[in-house]
């Protein structure tokens, strides 16, 4: 009842906007994905694709400058939960509407998200048609994935000093399920490991994000361990940040090929 | 005269058997149980995680904390001794404050990508321009001016700390949290080149202000009373400054910013046992060794499998206890 009563008021917004500003960067992804960029006339410093061509720079994902988001005077404000409440409230005090697009949590919320985004912008057509695309891919991989052993344990690692490790109930614990596999993370709740508690668990697979750079230096450190399974199948793999954490129909397909791949390598 | 020399023996004894205590339980607390007679086994067995977890995570860690806390508390000691003023903490100058946007600049420019070296490097070089800054700032006719000198570098920490949070403000997500992380320190250090430079670095530091330990304690008559005694303050107190900075300038550029050991542990030591240098030097030291590895067992066992950062322990159970015995102590205190 509730989702259907989000739904219908997602029916009584704006639709077909034609002046869109994007305040993350995966909303920003989804928009170019779905061929509306020339909609968009405003995205966040972190847009790289969207600030090379030469749209507004309204401020960052979690600092916005609501003044200059007023002056362009957009139909439509995406944002995720990053951006400051006070400065949401105030956008729509001023008169715009502004929808927040939740952190998605599946795959499946991933490929809803990105059919929302597309139904805001009147792009609804091409964002089934991309979702349709997408969802084979992922399912020609899980088809693939359920020939493999089923008891590969996986640290997935989104964060150094302090380690942080993909959660359940995030997308990203999806590139490990989905692809039969296990996340030593299963069960816990916060994502700060020590360094030791992950060497307790022994995974068979570890997957470090880039991170800026220190994706290379934790590879290495793990590799270091030889009393490590993961170490000892020479199974540490890096997997670029940009694709792994930002939730895309388009990235998610991407990363979950390559985390195929990594569990599949021999 | 006698008996004070057995009094600070048999302390110094205990200090050390309270080090090995703290060793014993940090390196068999954890994850994984270690105990004395399991040892022949895991060396027997090099393949094994309770061998890989010994010597590649716990002992690193061990030394690491042993060389951070010897640093901060020493450091604060001499400190505390050169500014006669009891609030003066290694970080009180600034010298964190400038590693802390070393650290930042590098991060945020992306240069920690070219080598495990570079954040320990960056942090290093913005504690020492700090200090150089502080340094000459408060030269005046070729003598330091203790007071302006506190000033000047409370400061020069301010607008580090404005300089920093301009380039955390610009900064990406990604890149936020690992300056932020940073700030709050760790131990956490896998390189061994780092983690012996540390240690040898802080024990040379512990030699070097030994030969101080007299000059320390003209020091606390004051400055002009000191020069009557026929030491040149003008040098000494310069050498001394150096000799402090150097020893944080490691700690912080290995561990991150960790609050509290300088100032609270070199206190605790002259409540128990006095003022006197000679003795002050070697027990802070230790003294700092055994709170920081006390205090990092319970960061990484507390909540685990998580970690709290180790600068929330040191600040509450340092903060707490120097609390706690600083208004239960009788005596007013003193520094001299």
């Amino acid at each position: 009842m509730v989702f259907f009563l989000f739904l219908l008021s997602i029916v009584g917004f704006a639709q077909n906007a034609e002046k869109i500003i994007s305040l993350a960067p995966s909303i920003t992804e989804n928009i170019y994905l779905l061929g509306a960029q020339d909609k968009l006339i405003g995205s966040t410093s972190y847009c790289t694709q969207a600030v090379a061509d030469g749209k507004e720079t309204v401020g960052t994902s979690i600092d916005v400058n609501v003044e200059k988001i007023f002056a362009l005077q957009p139909d439509l404000v995406l944002t995720m939960e990053l951006t400051k409440m006070q400065d949401l409230e105030t956008l729509k005090k001023l008169g715009l509407k502004v929808v927040v697009i939740p952190t998605p949590k599946t795959f499946v919320e991933i490929c809803e998200q990105t059919i929302q985004i597309g139904k805001l912008i009147g792009n609804e057509a091409s964002a089934k048609k991309l979702i349709g695309q997408i969802i084979k891919k992922v399912e020609e991989i899980k088809y693939k994935s359920a020939q493999l052993p089923g008891n590969q344990k996986v640290f997935f690692q989104i964060g150094a000093s302090p380690i942080f490790t993909v959660l359940q109930n995030t997308f990203m614990d999806d590139f490990i399920l989905l692809n039969n596999a296990e996340n030593i993370a299963n069960g816990m709740t916060r994502g700060t490991m020590t360094r030791e508690s992950v060497l307790v668990k022994n995974p068979d697979v570890i997957i470090v994000a880039t991170m800026g750079g220190f994706g290379l230096e934790e590879q290495k450190i793990w590799r270091s361990y030889s009393g490590l399974a993961a170490a000892k199948n020479n199974k540490i793999f890096l997997i670029e940040s940009e694709i792994a954490c930002s939730p895309t129909p388009d990235n998610f397909a991407k990363a979950f090929v390559s985390v195929y791949q990594f569990l599949s390598h021999k | 005269m006698q008996k004070k020399y057995i009094k600070w023996m048999l302390f110094l004894v205990a200090l050390f058997v309270l080090l090995i205590i703290s060793i014993v339980i940090s390196l068999s607390s954890g994850e994984v149980k270690i105990t004395l007679a399991q040892l022949p086994e895991i060396f027997s067995n090099k393949d094994s995680i309770e061998f890989t977890v010994l010597t590649k995570i716990r002992i690193p860690r061990l030394f690491l904390a042993i060389s951070v806390g010897g640093a901060l508390s020493l450091s604060g000691a001499i400190l505390q001794g050169i500014y006669r003023n009891p609030l003066v903490e290694p970080y009180t100058l600034g010298i964190s404050g400038g590693a802390a946007l070393g650290v930042a600049i590098a991060i945020v420019f992306g240069f920690q990508a070219a080598s495990f070296a570079v954040l320990p490097l960056f942090g290093f070089a913005g504690a020492i321009i700090t200090l150089f800054l502080v340094y000459f700032l408060s030269l005046k006719k070729g003598a330091l001016s203790i007071n302006s000198m506190l000033l000047i570098g409370v400061m020069v920490s301010f607008v580090a700390s404005s300089a920093m949070m301009f380039l955390m403000s610009i900064s990406t997500p990604d890149n936020l949290q690992s300056i932020v992380f940073w700030v709050m320190g760790s131990l956490d250090e896998s390189n061994n080149l780092l983690v012996r430079t540390a240690f040898y670095s802080s024990i040379a530091g512990l030699f070097l202000s030994y030969f101080f330990a007299q000059t320390l304690n003209a020091l606390r008559l004051g400055e002009i009373k000191a020069k009557h005694l026929g030491i040149n303050t003008k040098v000494t107190v310069k050498l001394l400054f150096v000799v402090a900075s150097l020893l944080t300038g490691i700690a912080v550029s290995v561990a991150g910013v960790i609050g509290f050991v300088g100032l609270v542990i070199p206190h605790l030591i002259r409540l128990i046992i006095g003022n006197d240098y000679r003795i002050l030097i070697g027990s802070s030291f230790l003294g700092g060794a055994i709170f920081l590895i006390l205090s990092d067992t319970v960061a990484r066992t507390i909540i685990s499998p998580n970690e709290l950062p180790i600068g929330v322990i040191t600040g509450f159970v340092g903060g707490l206890v120097f609390i706690v015995v600083l208004s239960r102590s009788k005596s007013n205190f003193k520094l001299n």
